[in-house]
């Protein structure tokens, strides 16, 4: 499951998940806030921080709970006949841990994520909220 | 998969072992943080079975699993790897080690001003931390 990129120390992981059978993915969510003053005027900016993500998937804890991962790459697939309506997403800076009490259910925290579109073959990556193109 | 809730390592482990001493040497900077409803930690290492029939845990094969709390932070400044982090509900206490931290999904943020006027972020409610390795704090530690 693990696979090491050229170029990078840490690893890689890649991870399918069949909804048809394991049912569990929590998308991810952003919170963003507005910079203000103490007398309540905007700053301009904002801050951003991504919730954790619990997903369901078939794999071993001791395969991926060791590293910080440069990449995780979350694909799911819904079983419908075209590939098109298949989802994937790709984490950055993650870490991946068991939950306690769950059978196959994984927690991760991260530092950023993008939604990847795929069409035909090309990976097209986008914010999830925006759908503007975003850097991988 | 064998699972461990006595949240103590063993003893000689070797490498293992260095590894963690060293990280524990390493880590000065400490978050403190004060939460309830703490789930324990738990170490799984995964059983051999060897010819006797008996079981043999693998101590190059553990994990901790995550940690679910409540708690009220700064879900900005906790987000990052921190070296160590010490953790108390009240009655026990935990330094873990090269954590991550992250707000569960559903938590509200709100605005609360600190005592020179500035205002600062902060969310209540179900927080994850991932850790490499943690123990629990003794009385002459604190």
């Amino acid at each position: 499951m693990n696979e090491e990129r050229p170029g990078t120390d840490l690893p890689c992981l890649v991870v399918v998940i069949d909804t048809t059978k394991n049912t569990h993915f929590q998308r991810p969510s952003l919170l963003i806030v507005e910079m203000e003053t103490a007398d309540g005027k905007s700053l301009g900016t904002t801050k951003q921080v991504w919730s954790a993500v619990e997903f369901e998937a078939e794999m071993d804890p001791f395969d991926c709970s060791s590293f910080d991962f440069v990449q995780v790459d979350i694909s799911l697939y819904h079983g419908r006949p075209s590939m098109a309506g298949d989802e994937h997403w790709r984490f950055f800076g993650a870490k991946i841990a068991p939950l306690f009490g769950y059978h196959n259910r994984f927690v991760m925290i991260y530092d950023r994520c993008v939604y990847i579109a795929k069409c035909d073959d090309e990976e097209k990556c986008v914010d999830w909220d925006t759908d503007e193109p975003a850097d991988a | 998969m064998h699972e461990n809730q006595g949240y103590k390592m063993g003893d000689g482990q070797g490498e293992l072992a260095r590894q963690m001493a060293e990280d524990e040497k390493a880590a000065t900077p400490v978050l403190k943080i004060v939460a309830s409803e703490i789930q324990h930690p738990v170490l799984h290492s995964e059983e051999h079975e060897i010819s006797d029939g008996s079981c043999l845990a693998d101590l190059h094969k553990q994990v901790w699993s995550a940690i679910v709390f409540k708690a009220d932070l700064d879900p900005f400044a906790c987000n990052k790897i921190t070296n160590r982090i010490l953790f108390t509900d009240g009655e026990r206490s935990w330094y873990f080690y090269s954590a991550k931290i992250a707000m569960m999904p559903g938590n509200t943020l709100y605005s609360t001003k600190l005592e020179d006027g500035s205002l600062t972020t902060r969310a209540k409610g179900l927080f994850v931390m991932i850790f490499g390795h943690c123990h629990l704090v003794k009385e002459d530690e604190k």
